[in-house]
């Protein structure tokens, strides 16, 4: 008991609250079509630009508002957790995945081995990003996975460097040299010595990639180069929002609270996690 | 008179200059180590001693095959070990331990102090981790409860006992010992020194001290070899060597030794 | 009997919220004098040092006690005030000539700059100044390493560099913390020459950091020692080694590594005199804390 009370003075609020808006996104995203008040793609043009529950002039049932298609903006937000979700797992732990081990590997055995992958990586990180993703994702047709996909094969440069780096530190230090000594092959090495010691790096990288490929699909399918379907996302809402934004305000301004509150969730909860589990810092 | 454990013959060392590294193609070498020759004795502390840019360094790394010769021979219990691949070595790695110098960067810093003493055990297959961990834990003077911290919950020379635990826990026949004194405190020395003697005696193991401080090793050692840009100028029995320096650098090397006697015409001579 | 030329008195400091790290520490050194602090890791001489030049650590503070340089107490001084009279009047020579240095810029910039601050001069002034005390710590071929970057110097050389820039202001007082430990024994002998002739020479009280009881004994004339951030015992060098009094002293004494007497060297302290030691530290502490208050 007393235990339990000590590791949860020790977790921080940096880590309770992001995780329980991530989880309350999970759930939305998970549970979306259960929960929803109303049908997120249910279209009544009576109902249209009806504005949130607090404010005169609003129906009962609609808690922030329809958009100008009279479709319930809270369902629409709901709803739109789930793309968001799966673009931020799915694009960051490829880009994490691929990135991360092409990282360990240059940084840890050197020679040509780090040679060409960072050529690789210097070559790659010439071609402007949004440009590459804007056509990656013309070229495939647009959906969920020609998106994860363009952020995964654009980001993923950003781990490699960074847990090169990392990994070229760790392997100076003389508990590598020991486990040499010891008579640890250099793949073993590699992963039960210094991979411990970069994880809390790669874990703080991955939440911020997360936080970033929820923007960057907000980014695409704002100019309409997400998801084809009706599919709600937060991008498209605010893409709407904008050109109403004058007469229905709220449906550009929950959407980009959402989408805020999300990507400061996701970056805390990395600084949180490494705050909570790094054995070096506790 | 004792088998030698290691007899080395004309032992060359190169390693490259990475600062002096063109665009294209190889970096030149530097000489490290330019042809050793002497053995070392079973059941005995051999210190090396030297300056920086000696090669003692170097030459312990390469006793126990963290660096590969240029060219010698390096026999180790009777094989010859300078040439051997690194599969063909691990079955050796048993027996060819190392302590190194840094406390702060020799222990995984994400470890517990239980996994890092029993991780060399369990490679070599010995069953019974806990109980050997709790034991070289004991030997160390540390208390068993200390398996479950972390490096830096220790302090300094805490952390080197966890060190010497590592090394001795798969009892060795070997143990190199690469300055492991030089960061530490008058006191702290003194009883990691006094531990190292008691180790010794129980255990009767062969070890190589590097040290660039001659002072330290009149007492540990059994024999010194004197070390100088990458070539050994003498090599000696302690008492012999201290008393009777056949060579001026070893000469030089004791001289230059503040001894804590009051006398402040010493900084005066040459 | 001429008046010492630092003086701390009774200084503690403490953290903000907790124990004391200098414990009513007392040492003077006078002007020309050669004075010994010994200690070992975490005993508070850094702190001390850091005292002496007003920069002590924010979470630290003074909770007793006073650092008069000169006559005058550094506290009393507005802080930029209090930084200008310290660098006209001592200068430190840090223990690691590497980080030391900027590494950016140029040996002769790195004296020059610290010339032309603090002592107002000219450029030209400052430079010709250099060359003469680069030539003076006996560095050959002063107009060429002028010109070289930290990193193309060696370990002993970067120290001379040091030494040269610290001696630059003509300061009455030198802190040297512990300035020969990273270097070979060989080239350790050279620069505490180097450092006891410059000391001589210009007349400058110098107050050395050190754990090596030899280098006290070679170079010191008078010594305190600290424990805990306490002092222990404090002589003049004769007396101390002749006749250590206080059981910390004599087991340092006993623990430094002697090569003509082994026997009689490398002796851990006992468990007993560590207990004895720490039940020290809590009487002191002991009786801080139930001083009478004061305003």
């Amino acid at each position: 008991m007393a235990e339990a009370r000590a590791i949860m003075v020790r977790t921080g609020p940096r880590l309770w609250l992001s995780g329980s808006w991530l989880i309350l996104m999970a759930l939305a995203a998970i549970f979306a079509p259960v929960i929803v008040p109303h049908d997120p793609l249910a279209q009544d043009l009576m109902l249209g630009k009806l504005p949130p529950a607090w404010i005169s002039g609003s129906e009962p049932g609609y808690l922030l508002g329809t958009d100008s298609l009279g479709r319930d903006v809270l369902s629409r937000l709901i709803s739109a957790a789930r793309p968001a979700f799966i673009v931020a797992i799915g694009a960051g732990l490829a880009a994490c995945l691929l990135g991360s081990a092409l990282g360990l590997l240059s940084g840890f055995f050197g020679g040509w081995t780090d040679r060409v992958i960072s050529r690789i990586v210097d070559i790659w990180m010439a071609f402007p990003p949004v440009l590459l993703s804007i056509l990656l994702v013309a070229f495939f047709n647009p959906s969920l996975t020609s998106v994860i996909l363009a952020i995964a094969i654009i980001d993923w440069t950003r781990f490699c460097r960074v847990v090169r780096a990392e990994t070229m530190q760790q392997r100076r230090m003389d508990y590598v040299e020991s486990a040499r000594a010891m008579g640890l092959s250099r793949m073993a090495t590699l992963l039960k010595e210094v991979l411990p010691n970069v994880l809390p790096a790669i874990t703080v990288l991955l939440s911020l990639e997360m936080g970033i490929a929820v923007i960057v699909e907000a980014i695409l399918s704002y100019v309409n180069l997400s998801v084809s379907t009706d599919q709600a996302t937060w991008g498209s809402m605010i893409a709407e929002g904008r050109g109403i934004i004058y007469q229905a305000w709220w449906v550009l301004l929950f959407p980009m609270i959402a989408l805020f509150l999300t990507v400061l969730a996701f970056s805390q909860f990395g600084e949180g996690l490494k705050e909570r589990f790094d054995p070096v810092l506790r | 008179m004792a088998d030698a454990l290691f007899t080395v013959e004309k032992l060359h060392l190169s390693l490259p200059d990475m600062t002096k590294k063109p665009l294209l193609g190889a970096a030149p070498r530097i000489e490290i180590l330019k042809g050793l020759s002497f053995t070392l004795e079973e059941g005995a502390i051999t210190g090396i001693v030297g300056e920086s840019g000696s090669g003692k360094t170097s030459l312990g790394r390469t006793l126990i095959r963290l660096l590969k010769p240029d060219s010698g021979r390096i026999v180790f219990t009777g094989r010859e070990i300078g040439t051997l691949s690194d599969d063909d070595l691990q079955p050796l790695r048993r027996d060819l331990q190392i302590i190194f110098q840094d406390p702060f960067s020799s222990l995984n810093p994400r470890k517990t102090v239980g996994a890092i003493i029993s991780a060399p055990l369990a490679l070599h297959g010995l069953a019974n981790s806990r109980q050997r961990v709790a034991e070289a834990l004991r030997q160390v003077g540390l208390p068993e409860g200390f398996a479950s911290r972390y490096p830096h919950e220790l302090s300094g020379g805490q952390r080197q006992r966890v060190g010497i635990a590592r090394a001795v826990a798969l009892k060795p026949r070997f143990i190199l010992a690469d300055e492991i004194v030089s960061g530490l405190d008058v006191s702290s020395q003194a009883q990691i020194l006094d531990l190292l003697m008691t180790l010794r005696a129980q255990m009767n193991f062969t070890m190589a001290f590097i040290s660039h401080d001659l002072s330290v090793v009149r007492r540990l050692c059994d024999r010194v070899i004197v070390m100088r840009q990458g070539e050994i100028v003498e090599d000696a029995d302690t008492a012999a060597l201290f008393d009777r320096p056949q060579h001026a650098y070893t000469r030089l090397l004791r001289d230059c030794i503040p001894l804590p006697e009051v006398s402040h015409g010493w900084l005066k001579e040459s | 009997m001429t008046a010492p030329y630092l003086t701390i008195a009774s200084l503690s400091v403490a953290l903000k919220q907790g124990g004391r790290l200098l414990r009513s520490v007392s040492l003077t050194v006078h002007p020309g004098e050669v004075h010994a602090l010994v200690g070992e890791s975490g005993a508070g001489k850094s702190m001390i040092a850091r005292a002496v030049f007003g920069i002590l650590p924010r979470a630290v503070d003074v909770v007793e006690g006073h650092v008069m340089l000169a006559g005058q107490d550094l506290a009393r001084l507005p802080e930029g005030a209090r930084r200008l009279y310290i660098g006209k009047r001592a200068a430190f020579i840090p223990q690691d000539p590497l980080t030391a240095l900027n590494p950016a810029k140029r040996i002769e910039q790195q004296i020059c700059d610290r010339l032309i601050h603090i002592l107002g001069m000219k450029k030209a002034e400052a430079r010709a100044r250099a060359l003469a005390l680069l030539a003076e710590v006996k560095i050959a071929e002063p107009e060429r390493v002028m010109r070289l970057y930290p990193h193309e110097l060696s370990g002993g050389m970067r120290q001379r560099v040091l030494i040269a820039s610290a001696f630059s202001a003509e300061p009455r007082l030198i802190v040297a913390d512990e300035p020969t430990t990273a270097l070979d024994v060989t080239v350790q002998k050279q620069i505490l020459g180097l450092i006891a002739d410059m000391q001589a020479r210009h007349g400058t009280g110098l107050l050395f950091i050190t754990h090596n009881l030899g280098v006290v004994a070679k170079l010191c004339q008078s010594a305190t020692v600290l424990y805990a951030g306490k002092v222990v015992e404090q002589a003049p060098v004769t007396e101390l080694f002749a006749r250590p009094e206080h059981a910390y002293t004599r087991a340092l004494m006993a623990a430094t590594p002697r090569y003509d007497r082994p026997e009689d060297s490398l002796k851990p302290a006992s468990p007993e005199l560590i207990a004895e030691l720490a039940r020290e530290v809590a009487l002191t502490d002991a009786a801080w804390a139930r001083r009478p208050a004061h305003g």
